[in-house]
């Protein structure tokens, strides 16, 4: 701590209880969001926007949920990838299925059914803790998986699970560029980021935290465990859900592949965020499936076929599909289709995510790493082109 | 029926190899009251070790037998499985002693990354395999009983062969040696241990050494099933409904969650799984383990956690 | 004295309790009145804390009743406990170690919140001004308890004789028409000690709370409570005013260890 509230007397309760009642605290928050409105669009390039700045922005909306579960409310969980892939599916679902429904409705009723689904997979909890618990919550991710790869409904029958949407706008603000993107997500996040805050420093968070610190003496309180852990489950589900929905209309195409499969465990533990990896290789995948998503046949489990489509600059690029999935190996496409091994596998990301996990739970640095790691990789990209 | 107990048989032995995965996890949370996340990425470490040594070995060194050449390869496997145990030991777990099972989670995570990193860059990432001259062709037996015969993977019979001797010579270790005796005071609670006289660092090495030793025969086994790459790595999903199952802390748990589970995958994959489409194996053990949790929170055999106030 | 001892509020029927085979309490009676002091004593493993759990229901016993205001329970449970004004302290200590004093306390206020979790989420209106109230009342008790210096500390941090002032604040904080407390003196220093009972006699005093009291300080307990109950193994061994349990035979066979 640089600093103390040495000096800083409050009159009234009203002042001592404000979101952060020291000063100094208050304006590097000010500063740092006057940065991101104002500054970073200033500085921005296009790339900086659609590869690193979004994703960066949903993503710590998908940890601020993880968050008020797991660091909130001691209910250590792995399921987080399911409930995006649920928010998003959802709002996909409502958006095209119910004509004329507004973007931000849509996105809020994928938010709310996440929620639902959130209150299902934590019915377990009453139970069962810890790393019992954890592990099963791995139940949700696997199921989600299975259910969105095996019933096209879903998909609205589109072969390879991966959807999008186009033309996307609120209240007459149309959001296509990546900077009109990436403030629509900021304005998102910021509000996200207030109403946590205002539940956590509640009667309902500090019911999380009882439960989280000692469960039997909150329950002695006058504290049920069941609404209080239900409604942590339900709250973070919707803040994954929000951001899962987002990532499927504002990033890039929803696919279950997106949230689960090899990258399952995005965890936040005390605000420690493990994104999915987005490296070069995921890039390339996303960018695939959008262009060779209705080029893919179904395909039979152990099934092996070969996919092409393009890369973000524009190189035709080619990708085995293995057990009704893209796999991570890329390989320019020279017509015959052949193996290679990976072309990117993923280097840099090891450093940034082991400090992140090495050092000590609790404090808010997660936020700093998760950009310095996204820093990492957009100097690496760069490198590359 | 035939068909029946040919799953049945199929399940248990599958099951027996989910095991050798669980037994990782469980050797090393009784051991060090850690979740180790990085259960996988040592399993991929070391299968991927073996499997290079055993190629660059003969090339190396001019010997032409295969069985040397393992041998050799599955030594120096070890050898590095200390060398990792021994800097996770020094790097990671010396700082954070006495820390809360979920820094500690979160610190395998890193030591998961760290080493899948370090395995690919250091042994590439293409398919290797791993030629230990496992039986591979399929036997019929009991022909006489049942119509058509029982059709039994030797491979898998050999594997859970292996499993179980190497659960009953770990079971003797844990309860009957010193050491043994020493680990599960560590487990208990760092600070007590250290206080009467037993030499926490030395003991973590032994452990994550002792679990890095089984992540190698485990990755031998699987490695020479499946082929050594990446996704080998996922494996340790497969044991996680294992572990929770029969309970974090017990190794006979790990034997019958195991069996159970590989039991219950098989037959629902077989009966259950055309009714729906197929493909339910995986998310079919985890609400397994789950459906057992919700009777027996603490797992089948764990230790029951009685809140006092 | 100025405050009155009133009806029985609170009595125990024939409770027994039993962990597998091992039996804790051994069919037990006894009652409480109303604004009195009600020590619970006997040696170590006597059963005293199980009969705190029994009482706010964290524990379910096999048999007996509990009536509370003329209430049957064959079953309590805590939030039961708590709706109905029962609040209490515990033996090891189980504060919220990741919150501080204020939030601590202010958990104490939970049934009395009235806001919804769209409102705080919102910190609009009735939940910004209950926020206040409460904040208010838990502020009071702050200075009743003497804690002031240490209102924003984690409680984590604070030493053991502190962690127990901040407890007995914690219960207070619901405002309880019946106090358990589970050794509030343990392992305190006479200053402390002293400092302990004046505020359970305050307590006593001044809100007319009904307290029930676990304490192995024998001087504390007979200086203080009103009547005493003596559980030995499980079983009550004796009952009354605190002189006439000093001169029970078997209490002093239970806590010496003489034969007869």
């Amino acid at each position: 701590m640089l600093y103390r509230e040495n000096g800083q007397f409050k009159t009234s309760y009203a002042a001592d209880q404000q979101i952060f009642p020291i000063a100094q605290d208050r304006w590097a928050i000010l500063g740092i969001l006057v940065f991101a409105f104002v500054g970073i669009p200033l500085l921005g390039d296009e790339y900086l926007f659609r590869a690193i700045l979004i994703p960066f922005l949903i993503l710590s909306l998908a940890a601020l949920g993880v968050n008020i579960l797991v660091g909130f409310c001691g209910q250590i969980t792995l399921g987080a990838g399911a409930f995006m892939a649920v928010g998003a599916y959802a709002a996909y679902n409502f958006h095209i299925r119910i004509e004329g429904l507004p973007l931000l409705v849509s996105i809020l009723l994928g938010g709310l059914t996440s929620a639902l689904v959130g209150i299902v997979f934590g019915i377990p909890s009453l139970r069962v803790r810890g790393l019992y618990l954890a592990v099963a919550t791995l139940a949700a991710q696997f199921f989600t998986d299975w259910v969105f790869l095996r019933i096209p409904w879903f998909t609205n029958n589109a072969s390879s699970g991966s959807v999008s949407v186009s033309n996307l706008q609120i209240m007459g603000w149309e959001i296509a560029t990546p900077f009109d993107k990436y403030m629509f997500c900021l304005v998102w996040l910021t509000i996200s980021a207030l109403l946590a805050k205002n539940m956590t420093r509640s009667a309902i968070g500090r019911q999380w935290m009882a439960i989280r610190d000692m469960d039997v003496a909150a329950e002695v309180i006058g504290i049920r465990p069941l609404f209080a852990k239900l409604s942590a489950f339900a709250v973070s589900s919707f803040f994954v859900g929000t951001a899962g929905a987002l990532w499927g209309f504002i990033h890039l195409s929803v696919g279950a592949g997106r949230f689960l499969g090899r990258s399952f465990v995005p965890v936040a533990v005390h605000g420690h965020y493990r994104r999915p990896r987005l490296d070069h290789g995921q890039l390339l995948r996303r960018s695939l499936h959008r262009h060779a998503a209705d080029r893919v046949e179904p395909v039979s489990a152990g099934d092996r076929r070969t996919v092409r489509g393009h890369d973000f600059d524009g190189r035709r690029v080619a990708c085995r599909v293995d057990h009704l999935r893209l796999t991570d190996h890329f390989f320019p496409d020279q017509g015959a289709p052949r193996y290679r091994p990976p072309v990117v596998h993923r280097q840099g990301k090891t450093p940034a995510l082991a400090i992140s996990a090495l050092s000590r739970a609790g404090e808010p640095v997660s936020l700093l790493l998760e950009l310095l790691s996204q820093t990492h990789h957009y100097y690496f990209n760069k490198r590359r082109h | 029926m035939g068909f029946f107990i040919e799953t049945l048989i199929g399940g248990l032995m599958a099951g027996m190899l989910y095991s050798l995965v669980a037994l990782g996890f469980v050797l090393i949370y009784k051991a060090s009251g850690v979740f180790n996340f990085a259960q996988g990425a040592m399993l991929l470490f070391a299968a991927l070790a073996m499997a290079r040594f055993s190629a660059w070995i003969p090339e190396w060194l001019g010997i032409d037998s295969l069985w040397l050449a393992n041998v050799i390869a599955f030594f120096i496997a070890g050898a590095l499985m200390y060398l990792v145990a021994w800097l996770i030991e020094r790097l990671v777990l010396r700082p954070l002693v006495n820390q809360e099972g979920a820094t500690l989670l979160m610190a395998t995570l890193g030591i998961a990354y760290v080493l899948e990193g370090l395995g690919t860059s250091i042994f590439g990432t293409a398919i290797y395999k791993i030629d230990v001259g496992m039986p591979k062709e399929p036997v019929l037996i009991l022909e006489g009983i049942f119509e058509g015969g029982l059709l039994i993977n030797k491979e898998d019979f050999v594997a859970a062969l292996i499993a179980a001797v190497l659960v009953a010579l770990l079971t003797l270790f844990f309860q009957k040696t010193v050491t043994g005796r020493a680990l599960r005071a560590v487990a208990d609670d760092h600070q007590a241990a250290q206080s009467i006289g037993i030499p926490l660092n030395h003991i973590w090495v032994i452990v994550w050494f002792v679990a890095g030793v089984v992540a190698l025969v485990a990755g031998v086994i699987w490695g020479s099933k499946l082929g050594v790459q990446f996704s080998l790595a996922t494996v340790a999903l497969r044991g996680l409904p294992v572990v929770i199952l029969g309970g974090l802390t017990s190794i006979p748990g790990a034997i019958i969650g195991g069996l159970i589970i590989g039991v219950g995958e098989k037959l629902s994959e077989v009966y259950l799984g055309p009714m729906v489409g197929g493909g339910i194996e995986i998310w079919f053990a985890y609400q397994l383990a789950l459906v057992f949790l919700l009777f027996r929170p603490q797992g089948l055999f764990g230790e029951k956690i009685i809140d006092r106030v | 004295m100025s405050r009155e001892i009133g009806e029985v509020i609170l009595d125990l029927k024939n409770v027994s309790l039993a962990f597998g085979g091992v039996k804790a309490l051994t069919d037990i009676s006894f009652d409480v009145r109303e604004h009195e002091i009600r020590a619970i004593i006997g040696p170590n493993g006597a059963g005293k804390s199980s009969m705190l759990n029994v009482i706010n229901g964290v524990y379910r016993p096999q048999q007996g009743e509990i009536i509370l205001r003329g209430k049957h329970f064959s079953k309590m449970n805590p939030y039961k406990a708590a709706r109905a004004g029962i609040s209490r302290t515990f033996q090891n200590i189980a504060l919220f170690k990741g919150m501080n004093v204020i939030d601590n306390m202010m958990t104490g206020r939970n049934l009395k919140i009235r806001s919804n979790l769209i409102q705080q989420a919102l910190w609009w209106g009735p939940a910004r001004r209950e926020e206040l109230e409460h904040r208010a009342k838990v502020e009071e008790i702050i200075d009743f308890l003497e804690i002031q210096h240490i209102r924003k500390t984690p409680v984590g941090r604070l030493p053991y004789g502190l962690q127990k002032r901040v407890d007995l604040g914690r219960a207070l904080a619901m405002e309880p028409s019946i106090l358990l407390l589970d050794e509030p003196m343990a392992g305190m220093n006479v200053e402390e000690k002293q400092d302990m009972c004046r505020f359970v006699l305050d307590i006593n005093d001044q809100f007319g709370t009904t307290i029930v009291l676990i304490e192995h300080d024998m001087a504390v307990v007979m200086d203080i409570s009103d009547r005493v109950v003596v559980l030995d193994y499980g079983r009550k061994i004796g009952d009354g005013l605190p002189d006439e349990v000093r001169a029970n035979p078997e209490v002093i066979s239970a806590y010496l260890g003489a034969s007869h």
